[in-house]
């Protein structure tokens, strides 16, 4: 049986009446209007295929009303065509089986009536390109308790194939998807988004802002690279570093920034004595006095620049320094 | 809160409605599963270095768990909740209804804990001759913790007599309370670096309406949406104190090379933003001829703090065909720009009263790094080589032209062509033009009818890739200080450079294989490597490079229908090298 749309719809029907416009419109998808008579009727497939068709109907697609999708048919002949044939002969070769007789699954089946919402860019989409069906995560019969028909949770579905993302969900940091408080859908648009190739936003920067507002700005100083990309420095699914970053600090800064040069200097730390003229000045600095170490200053300098420069993500109060204009980031 | 209470309320009265319509009903149908269970858990040391996500306030005493699904309704309704509670900040439940899928309504309401850094700050001890950094940490038993809550809601409405028809209103409500750790710098004599713990309450709030339909060929969208984000928590205060020299202590010396100075002043502002979007879509069914799609979008986001506003504009165009029953043919092309506002920095002079060497005015106009103009084209052929067989192979060429690489224009920096001199010049804006060719090629196939692999090779060639200009700007001035190389303390002569930095290619390779294979009935196995290697020889002063190895390996085996045992093994390497810190070493 050819692949097309199945209609109900007999001439006359209340549609064409809408208009011209709209006739010519319906008339351009190239839908085939079926007799009713070609029509069985879920019931009467149910008759024999009880075990697949009975749960199918406790999901929306069993449940459609009429007037939902207009001059297209409902329940199992919405996918399988018309069956009064089939029906009448028991011939497998008298119904439409879209896996087998369509390419990818039947995909452009399902694309029939979802054209748009989440499906709108779903030709375009990463996922299509690469010959995915819908079928590879959604499942239709036997399936009516799953959420939007899915084919397992859909850590489940999405592992199946991403499984080098998995494994990076088990490392120290991560988001918490493996503790079930986000899953891929909150920051990924599977069906395809115009912008980034799976990532849901204008920008990848712009899924992370939906939870990480603080973070959006606009700001007065800026860090460049939260401007331009949160994943030069984060590994969003998963790392060893904390708070998912690529590298711990001070390293990940040092890929772009050339440390103080006080971290070269040589120096002492711990219980030193405190010069005078601030101590005598400011009573927290009073007190101290007793060993050294060489490498205080690297110490100070190259372990953590987020001490100091706290504000990383932007700021819109200057920093303290006239000479840094500001824009050191740590206020 | 008020308004997410009253949603809260609806909830319940949905809730309460469903369950009345369904008793009424002959053919109404439950099913579902209950789940009931307790856990313990004991820490010492740190507990936030392994239980990011865990409540360690609930881990002091056994806790129940209960995880409850129902799934329910009737020849007309379908209704849907689940329960999972772990402890009273961590749990999840959700409730949907659909009535003959004409409205159907989604509730989700869960809270779950983020344990938080604590920094000890046990490292910033040092002194060098007159230079000193000291530390004050004002809350030694730092317990940093986010609790997140949130609540989302969508209503949808079917249009009759429009195919795939509906409108739909949504609302999410995320909110972020709890206490984290922040930091100041004071630059008096000292860097004095002082801990403190600074409340959270943050709230994000997302309102949603989204219309679309289908009208013969013609599919469109459209959809709003506007955010808000405020912090409610009082943004802390410091005093930073007298600013003095760091090697004479003179207490009239420094101030005038400090913008501020013996003064309170709030730190760690969180800027309150709202955004507004709008988007619209159209897909052509062309039928064989393919399918054509464009977009619009437009977004602006406002800091309410300065009043500073960003635009995004963006415009889409695709095209999908299929070139026989065994080929398909998908090309994009997207152009977009981002503005920000200018700022104007207004410094005081520095060293304001030194007239011959001093009195330097370091104002500048900032001009925001996100300002950029992006075009973006994507080609893509898929292949059916053979029955179960796919080939794929894209290609993308992307160009981001950038008025400024890093907020910068009229930003003085030393003179690189004039060092020694200690003078300053205007640095003209760190334009920049990134241009990516991406190539992809992805190969899948089955193993028999119990198996199936893939293989994916993508090149991206990257011509000036984002970097930061002015990574290593260091002048010379003690470069020939004699003083300075008679003790050996050669460092003074490294800093004598100026050069770029980035951890981003300019070459990257990245390979990756899968294959699953079941190896009966009830037993499969599968496993995956990823290789990749980024390159960048391209700057000035070093080379980055980044190498990546993934293996993983899984096996699923279910000896009979209740009993089921899955292992995972994976390996995770990344080996960066960005050997840009000589001078340390050199010191």
């Amino acid at each position: 049986m050819d692949r097309r749309i199945f209609s109900q719809t007999a001439p006359g029907s209340p549609l064409l009446l809408l208009g011209g416009l709209v006739f010519c419109l319906v008339l351009s998808t190239g839908a085939l209007a079926q007799a009713p008579a070609d029509f069985a009727g879920a019931e009467t497939c149910l008759d024999c295929h009880d075990d697949m068709a009975a749960e199918l109907l406790q999901t929306v697609h069993g449940q459609l009303s009429d007037y939902q999708y207009p001059g297209l048919a409902i329940g199992c002949e919405a996918c399988h065509g018309p069956g009064a044939a089939h029906a009448e002969s028991e011939d497998p070769e008298d119904i439409f089986l879209p896996t087998a007789e369509m390419g990818n699954d039947g995909t452009d089946l399902c694309l029939d009536c979802h054209k748009t919402g989440h499906t709108l860019n779903w030709e375009m989409s990463t996922h299509a390109e690469s010959d995915v069906s819908c079928l590879s995560c959604h499942k239709l019969h036997d399936n009516s308790s799953s959420r939007a028909l899915l084919n397992g949770t859909e850590e489940d579905v999405c592992f199946t194939c991403h499984m080098d993302t998995k494994g990076k969900f088990q490392l120290p940091s991560h988001h918490p998807v493996r503790e079930g408080f986000m899953t891929c859908s909150s920051c990924h648009d599977v069906h395809g988004n115009q912008f980034q190739e799976i990532a849901d936003g204008e920008t990848s920067r712009d899924a992370c802002l939906v939870c990480h507002q603080q973070h959006a700005g606009p700001f007065v100083f800026e860090h460049s690279p939260v401007m331009e990309d949160c994943m030069i420095c984060h590994d969003v699914h998963g790392s060893v570093a904390n708070n998912l970053l690529r590298q711990n600090e001070p390293f990940i800064c040092l890929q772009c920034h050339q440390p103080h040069f006080h971290s070269i200097l040589t120096g002492a730390d711990g219980d030193y004595g405190v010069d005078s003229r601030v101590s005598d000045a400011d009573p927290n600095y009073s007190g101290l006095s007793g060993t050294s170490h060489p490498d205080s200053m690297k110490r100070v300098m190259l372990t953590k620049c987020t001490q100091c420069h706290q504000s990383i993500h932007g700021s819109d109060l200057p920093s303290q320094s006239i000479t840094g204009q500001g824009r050191a980031l740590n206020r | 809160m008020r308004t997410r209470n009253l949603l809260m309320c609806s909830v319940v009265l949905l809730m309460c409605w469903a369950g009345i319509g369904f008793a009424d009903e002959q053919d109404a149908f439950v099913e579902g599963t209950a789940e009931v269970g307790a856990h313990y858990s004991h820490f010492t040391d740190n507990p936030q270095r392994v239980g990011e996500y865990v409540n360690l306030d609930a881990t002091k005493d056994l806790q129940a768990d209960m995880i409850l699904n129902l799934f329910g309704g009737t020849e007309n309704t379908l209704y849907n909740i689940n329960l999972d509670y772990r402890d009273i900040a961590t749990k999840k439940f959700e409730f949907g209804v659909n009535t003959k899928s004409f409205l159907s309504a989604d509730f989700k309401y869960g809270s779950f804990v983020h344990n938080l850094d604590y920094d000890t700050l046990n490292n910033m001890n040092g002194k060098a001759g007159g230079k000193q950094v000291y530390n004050t940490n004002n809350d030694p038993m730092g317990r940093y913790f986010m609790e997140y809550e949130q609540f989302h809601g969508d209503v949808k409405v079917d249009l009759p007599f429009l195919t795939d028809g509906q409108i739909a209103l949504g609302m999410s409500d995320q909110r972020r309370s709890g206490y984290k750790q922040t930091m100041t710098l004071d630059h008096c004599a000292f860097c004095h670096v002082e801990s403190n713990a600074q409340r959270v309450d943050q709230q994000t709030r997302i309102w949603k309406a989204d219309v679309k339909g289908t009208v013969g060929a013609f599919s469109l969208n459209y959809d709003f949406a506007k955010t808000d984000f405020v912090d409610r928590a009082n943004t802390p205060n410091h005093q930073w104190k007298s600013a003095r020299h760091p090697v004479n202590g003179n207490p009239m010396d420094f101030p005038t090379r400090q913008q501020f100075s013996d003064v309170t002043l709030p730190y760690a502002r969180v800027a309150d933003n709202d955004k507004l979007s709008h988007n619209a879509g159209i897909k052509v069914d062309l039928k064989r001829a393919g399918t054509l799609k464009g977009s619009y979008t437009n977004t602006n986001r406002r800091n309410y703090n300065t009043g500073i506003e960003s635009d995004f504009n963006a415009g889409a165009f695709g095209y999908a065909v299929k070139l026989s029953p065994k080929m398909r043919l998908t090309g994009k092309f997207l152009a977009y720009e981002t503005k920000v506002d200018d700022a104007f920095i207004d410094l005081n002079n520095f060293r304001a009263g030194d007239l011959v060497s001093g009195n330097l005015n370091f104002d500048w106009n900032r001009i925001s790094s996100a300002n950029r103009k992006v075009y973006q084209g994507d080609l893509n052929l898929g292949w059916r080589v053979g029955k179960g067989k796919h080939l794929k192979a894209s290609w993308r060429y992307q160009v981001i032209d950038r008025p400024a690489m890093v907020q910068s224009q009229t930003s003085y920096l030393f003179d690189e062509n004039n060092v020694g001199t200690n003078e300053l010049v205007a640095s003209e804006a760190f334009a920049n033009k990134t241009m990516i060719n991406r190539i992809k090629l992805r190969f899948d196939s089955r193993l028999g009818m119990k198996g199936n692999y893939n293989l994916t090779y993508t090149f991206t060639d990257v011509d000036m890739p984002f970097m930061n200009p002015t990574a290593m700007c260091e002048n010379s001035l003690r470069g020939t200080d004699s003083a300075h190389g008679a003790d050996g303390r050669m460092y003074y002569f490294q800093r004598q450079r100026f050069g770029n930095g980035t951890n981003q290619a300019t070459q990257s390779h990245k390979a990756t294989g899968r294959a699953s294979y079941q190896i009966s009935p009830r037993t499969s196995i599968n496993g995956f490597l990823t290789v990749a290697s980024d390159k960048n020889n391209e700057m000035n002063i070093y080379e980055y490079n980044r190498d990546l190895l993934t293996p993983g390996l899984n096996l699923w085996t279910a000896p009979s229908d209740n009993l089921l045992f899955t292992l995972g093994w994976t390996y995770n390497k990344v080996t960066s090298n960005a050997n840009m810190c000589v001078p340390i070493f050199d010191g």
